[in-house]
This record gives structure tokens, C-alpha cells and sequence, in this order.
């Protein structure tokens, strides 16, 4: 149950979050991983939000409209995003809030993070193991001689 | 009607790098020290790392920039006339809470600018007063790292071998090798391996959220305990408001908002403020009065002038492997200052040094990091992504700035924090001498990423989120017509007035100042002991 977003703007949201991150390989598209749930409870938490997304998605609705007759879950990819570009110029704040709340949800799902090859976990408390590295390389460094200016 | 307390002998304002340092040292001799802090405290064992949506706590509650986390205890700063946004944090620890704990020290030439390079003015004390002070304050803090640097004079033993340099740090220090540039493993206040009941670094990646194993110097876990247990008191949720006088110009104490929004006053035989470069203008300037009309301690008009950032250039450089990159101290690897000291061949006078900073999370990758911003949508969006996670690596240029009088701190004429207090706001642009610079460092940066082996280099030239080092405001000097405070940090027109945090910089030098600034805490400490 959406907190925010109507059904009708759940739906549409789930097909533009398909074209910000389209499905490649083992990773899922932002709309199909559920991302909308993620940024519908963000939108809640904000009245600013709401009233950018609201202005926002009917934006992109009435583009689909008036350009194809058509919702815009119904069209080609193509022409889902060419109509985005669009909104992108025009409604920049809730276009880079869609785009970073979107990479926000996308890349914290544990899907996700497993195709990426990690252990879905937070960094805490196992840390990462990591290379000491060549200490014998400053030898050469000290070779050089003195680098700082006498006073 | 100001509630009344008990005079205390010595009253410190803010509980951050300088004025954990300034208490410890104070208490640890029998003086009588209370600090007023308008934070609280911080659980390490709560910070967001252990937490699954921990990279998106960097883009709201644990933002490094007070405005956007716009927490009651933070104060805002109205940085629209600034290319740079200031960064600190409020609470027990200062902005030592989500630093990255770089921590090289000023360099010998740093103290002598006037003299050496005809610039901007030299300070009144040198890098000989300061060294006892950066090595016993590396002992309370922690420091990791090796002796042997050529860019400096000898240190003493750092308390913990060098960060593990992972693939980056190795991969860059190839690339430094084959220019025969220099380059060193950074001294870093994070400790390596167990110190003083501390845990060592597990290379977990983001300093900058908080430390929950305390292998991260702040100074809530390692200035503060051992400054209490001697004795010192501190107050928190404690918000200062003004300092007030005594009849004849002494400092009487300070007035302010106590956890229960209840004014008090809080009388002193001596105030001192370490409460970053920010704050204490704003606070000398807020504590105008009939004998100081234009603010505090300010008969020299600087109060507030001179701001200081040190611009950044972000030099990202992508690598055809995979470097997990994402783990490791982010802020900590090696450091390269080849370009530090002046060379007037190269049209400019001062110079830069190279911080070798690491990837990030998958999140903070896709919003592109400490670059010119997000990564692309659409269909690219995946293989653009890909090609970045795991395989970067970032060189932090980091200028020196000059002291300018119109980079500054004013009071702003509207804004205020949550208890009504007017808020500050910053004024600051970049002179032709630091644009030259930096386009110095980054194309120097961008030669050093090919040379170790980068398939592209993206360049941020000016990174706005970038305000970590908050210098210059009431800067210390000989002449009462030209600075704010004497060699010892006392107040020029107030003799019982104190300040110990970088406000008193003279000049930014090009490194982190947080070693420098507890330095100079400590040298003023010992004076005021000597001078008692």
C-alpha cells in the first residue's frame, strides 16, 4: 500500500524508474526491483516532495498524452525517453531528486549488491580485508633527498 | 533574569579538535576548566555503518554540511555567496566526528610566507615552538603512518604502521614512482592495529559517517575521557550566546542556552574559544556592545576577514581492473606533496598537495562521488556504473589559499539557529593566484592518474561540498593594528580572552589543519600554564 503515491502514479512511476535504471543482465530494472516503493516513502516524508513529484509525474503523464494519445507505460522505450528528457529540462529539481532517489533505493537492494558481486552487508563490523601494500617503495622516495624548503 | 553559577578559572567554549586538546591539557595539571558545548554526545556503537542504509545517512542526518542536516543543535550558514560550502559537525568531538582523519602536519615554510614569498604575512610563531605539541598531541590521538618523510623535518615514531595502501595506494604510488615525483604513506589519525583500549582499523571505507570500532581519532573518545578523569568539566547542550564584560574590559563569561532552553550565565577568570573558524566570529561578533561596537576583540576590523577553505580539485582517474576501491579509510592512503613548496617558474606562489582519496559504496557511486555529479540514466546507466565501482581512484588537490580580507564571515542579517541566535554567513571567492594553482594540480594530477595506469580521468575543478578546513577569522600576529591575537591566543583588546582554533591560522598552508590547529591549542595551553 502505497504511502503517497496514487495507483495510477505507481504505476506510472514504476515505468519511468524502468528507463532511469533499464534491466541489464542479472541486474533488475529500478521499476520491476519495487524502487517506487523506496521513493514513495520518501515523497511522504516531505511536503516539498510532494508537491515536486505531484507537478512532476502529471508532467510526464500529459507529455505522453498530448504527443502519443497514450499513457506513458504504453509506450516504446524510446519514446519513454525522449519524453523524460524532456521533463529533465523542465521540472529539473524533481527530475535530479527522481534520478537520485531512484540510485539511492537501486543500489542499497540487496539484489542488486549481489549482482554486483558483494556480500550484501553493511561495512560494519566486518570490514574489508586490504593489501599493506609496497612499504619498500619509499626507499626510493627517500633516495630523492630532502623535499622541504629550509627556513 | 540570567541564571547564576559558580566563577569558574577557566571557561572553553566548544568541545571539538582544539578545545578537547586545551581542556586535557589544562586539567591534567590541577586548573579548574569547565567547557560549554552545544552539542551532545556521540555513541560510536550507534553510528550508521553497522546499518544497511548507511550511504544514504551522508546525504541527510550525518551530511558533513549543517544545512542540509539542519539538526536543532547545528547552527546554519547562509553559503550562497560562497563557491564553497563550510562543512562541520556539532556535538562532543567537534568536526572530528566525520572527518576522514587525514593529519599531516604544517611544514616549517608554512610559518614564514611574508619572509620567503612576499605574500600574505608570517606567523608569530614557528614550526620549532609547534613540534613538541604535533608529537604529543599524535600520542592522545593515534597516529598511523611511518618516519622518514623527505618533505618533512624527522618526526617521532608514529604510534601505528601505515594505513594499508590496497590496490590504489599501490597503483598510485606506481604512477608517483615513474614521474619520480614524491609521494608518502599518509599520516593518518586512524590507528592500524589496538591503541590506548581503541580497536584497529578494519579498512571498512566511510570515516566520514563516524567510527564504530573508535579506531578513528575524534576527541570524544580520546582527548575527552582522559580530560575528565583529570578533572575537567564539560557541559553539553550547552549553546553560547554572547560573551560578556566585566566594567574594565575584562571577559566576565558567557552567556547561554542550557539543555532546557534556560538562559544562564556562566562567569570566568578567563574565557576561551575553540569553536572552528566559523563560530568564533561569529560569536565575537554577536557579542557587540558599547565598548566594542563593531564586535569583540576586533579593533583591528579582522575579526571575520580573512576566510580561509583551501579550494579542492577532484581528479578522479578510472582503472581497467577491479581495485576495491569502495574499501579502506576513504580519505586515507598516501599523499604526494611534490608541487607543496613555491616554485616561481610556475606563475604562482605556494603550492598544493595531492590526497589520494579512495572509491565509495555503490550509492555514492551512482551519485558520483565527490565528481561534477551523478552518473547518467538510461541506457547507459549500467555499463556507466560498472565501469566506475571498484575501479577508481580520486586525487583530492588541495590549494592554498591566500588570506584575502574580502573572503569572510558576517553576521547574516536574517538567519538564525534554534534558539534564535543570529546565524552566520560566508563570503568568499578564489584570487587569480589560487586558480592558477589549482589548474597546476589538476593538470598535474591528470598526468599522475595516466602515469599510473588510468583508462580516463575526470576532473571536478572545484569541489562545492568541500568546506572542511574553516581558518583565518581572527587570526594571530605581534601588531594589535593587524591581527586579532597575540602569539600566546590572547585577545589583543580583551587580556582575558583566549583563542585556539584555526581562526587564528595566519596562512592555510595546503594541508588538512587539524594536527596544526590541536598543535596550536597546545602551545597556547602551555603558555597560559607558564603565564598562571
Amino acid at each position: 500500500m502505497a504511502q503517497f503515491f496514487s495507483d495510477e502514479q505507481t504505476t506510472l512511476t514504476a515505468s519511468i524508474l524502468n528507463r532511469i535504471v533499464p534491466s541489464d543482465g542479472d541486474f533488475p530494472a529500478a521499476g520491476d526491483l519495487g524502487v517506487g516503493e523506496f521513493l514513495d516513502g520518501v515523497v511522504a516524508g516531505s511536503a516539498e516532495l510532494k508537491r515536486s513529484f505531484t507537478t512532476g509525474l502529471m508532467a510526464v503523464s500529459m507529455a505522453a498524452a498530448s504527443q502519443h494519445s497514450a499513457t506513458f507505460d504504453a509506450l516504446a522505450p524510446d519514446a519513454q525517453d525522449a519524453i523524460l528528457r524532456d521533463v529533465e529540462s523542465s521540472q529539473q529539481e524533481f527530475f535530479s531528486e527522481l534520478v537520485r532517489q531512484t540510485y539511492n533505493g537501486y543500489y542499497m537492494n540487496t539484489r542488486v549488491i549481489e549482482a554486483l558481486g558483494l556480500e550484501a552487508r553493511p561495512p560494519q563490523p566486518k570490514g574489508f580485508p586490504l593489501e599493506v601494500g609496497n612499504l619498500d617503495l619509499i626507499e626510493q622516495v627517500k633516495a630523492r633527498g630532502i623535499k622541504y624548503r629550509q627556513v | 533574569m540570567a541564571g547564576s553559577r559558580d566563577e569558574v578559572d577557566v571557561l572553553v567554549i566548544g568541545a571539538g579538535a582544539s578545545g578537547a586538546a586545551f581542556t586535557w591539557s589544562l586539567a591534567k595539571d590541577g586548573f579548574d576548566v569547565l567547557c560549554l558545548e552545544q552539542g551532545g554526545w556521540m555513541d560510536p556503537s550507534a553510528y550508521t555503518t553497522t546499518h544497511d542504509d548507511w550511504e544514504l545517512h551522508r546525504q541527510t542526518d550525518f551530511s558533513p554540511d549543517p544545512n542540509v542536516r539542519g539538526l536543532d543543535v547545528d547552527y546554519p550558514v547562509n553559503n550562497q555567496d560562497s563557491p564553497i560550502a563550510p562543512l562541520m559537525y556539532n556535538a562532543v568531538g567537534g568536526s572530528t566526528i566525520h572527518w576522514s582523519a587525514h593529519f599531516p602536519r604544517f611544514h616549517p615554510s608554512d610559518f614564514r610566507v611574508r619572509t620567503l614569498d612576499g605574500v600574505a604575512d608570517d606567523w608569530p610563531i614557528n614550526y620549532e615552538q609547534l613540534e613538541p605539541f604535533f608529537d604529543l598531541n599524535d600520542s592522545i590521538m593515534g597516529v598511523s603512518g611511518i618516519t622518514g618523510d623527505p618533505a618533512y623535518p624527522p618526526k617521532s615514531p608514529r604510534q601505528t604502521p601505515p594505513i594499508p595502501f590496497g590496490k590504489v595506494g599501490d597503483t598510485m604510488a606506481a604512477g608517483f614512482e615513474k614521474l619520480g615525483w614524491h609521494w608518502w604513506p599518509s599520516d593518518s589519525a586512524i590507528i592500524s592495529a589496538p591503541f590506548d583500549g581503541r580497536g584497529a582499523c578494519n579498512n571498512c571505507g566511510p570515516c566520514d559517517i563516524g567510527c564504530t570500532r573508535r579506531a578513528k581519532a575524534s576527541t570524544d573518545i580520546n582527548y575527552w575521557p582522559k580530560a575528565i578523569a583529570a578533572g575537567a568539566k564539560l557541559e553539553i547542550s550547552a549553546r553560547v550566546r554572547e560573551i560578556t564584560l566585566n566594567p574594565d574590559g575584562t571577559a566576565r563569561g558567557a552567556i547561554f542556552y542550557d539543555a532546557d532552553g534556560n538562559v544562564q550565565e556562566q562567569r570566568a577568570k578567563n574565557v576561551v574559544l575553540g569553536c572552528n573558524g566559523i563560530g568564533t566570529p561569529r560569536l565575537l561578533l554577536n557579542s557587540a556592545s558599547a565598548m566594542h561596537p563593531d564586535g569583540l576583540s576586533n579593533s583591528s576590523g579582522l575579526v571575520g576577514k580573512n576566510l580561509m577553505f583551501h579550494p579542492y580539485s577532484i581528479v578522479s582517474g578510472i582503472f581497467d581492473e577491479d581495485m576495491e576501491s569502495y574499501a579502506g579509510p576513504n580519505g586515507c592512503s598516501i599523499i604526494s606533496q611534490e608541487f607543496y613548496e613555491t616554485d616561481p617558474s610556475r606563475g604562482f606562489v605556494r603550492g598544493y598537495a595531492f590526497q589520494i582519496a579512495r572509491g565509495a559504496g555503490p550509492v555514492t557511486t551512482a551519485q558520483g562521488g565527490m565528481g561534477a555529479g551523478p552518473i547518467p540514466w538510461g541506457g547507459n546507466h549500467r555499463a556507466s556504473f560498472d565501469r566506475l565501482f571498484g575501479r577508481n581512484a580520486v586525487i583530492a588537490v588541495i590549494g592554498e589559499d591566500l588570506p584575502e580580507l574580502h573572503n569572510q564571515v558576517t553576521i547574516d542579517p536574517e538567519l538564525t539557529d534554534s534558539d534564535g541566535i543570529p546565524a552566520p554567513k560566508v563570503t568568499y571567492t578564489m584570487s587569480d593566484n589560487s586558480i592558477k594553482l589549482m589548474a597546476h594540480g589538476m593538470a598535474r594530477g591528470e598526468e599522475v592518474m595516466t602515469a599510473a595506469g588510468a583508462i580516463d580521468v575526470q576532473i571536478n575543478p572545484l569541489l562545492r561540498r568541500g568546506g572542511w578546513h574553516l581558518l583565518g577569522t581572527a587570526r594571530m600576529g605581534n601588531d594589535p593594528a593587524n591581527s586579532v591575537v597575540d602569539s600566546l591566543g590572547r585577545s589583543h583588546d580583551v587580556k582575558n580572552l583566549f583563542i585556539i582554533d584555526g581562526s587564528v591560522f595566519v596562512t592555510a598552508g595546503a594541508v588538512n589543519p587539524t594536527p596544526t590547529i590541536q598543535a596550536v591549542a597546545l602551545h597556547i595551553a602551555d603558555q597560559f600554564k607558564q603565564n598562571s
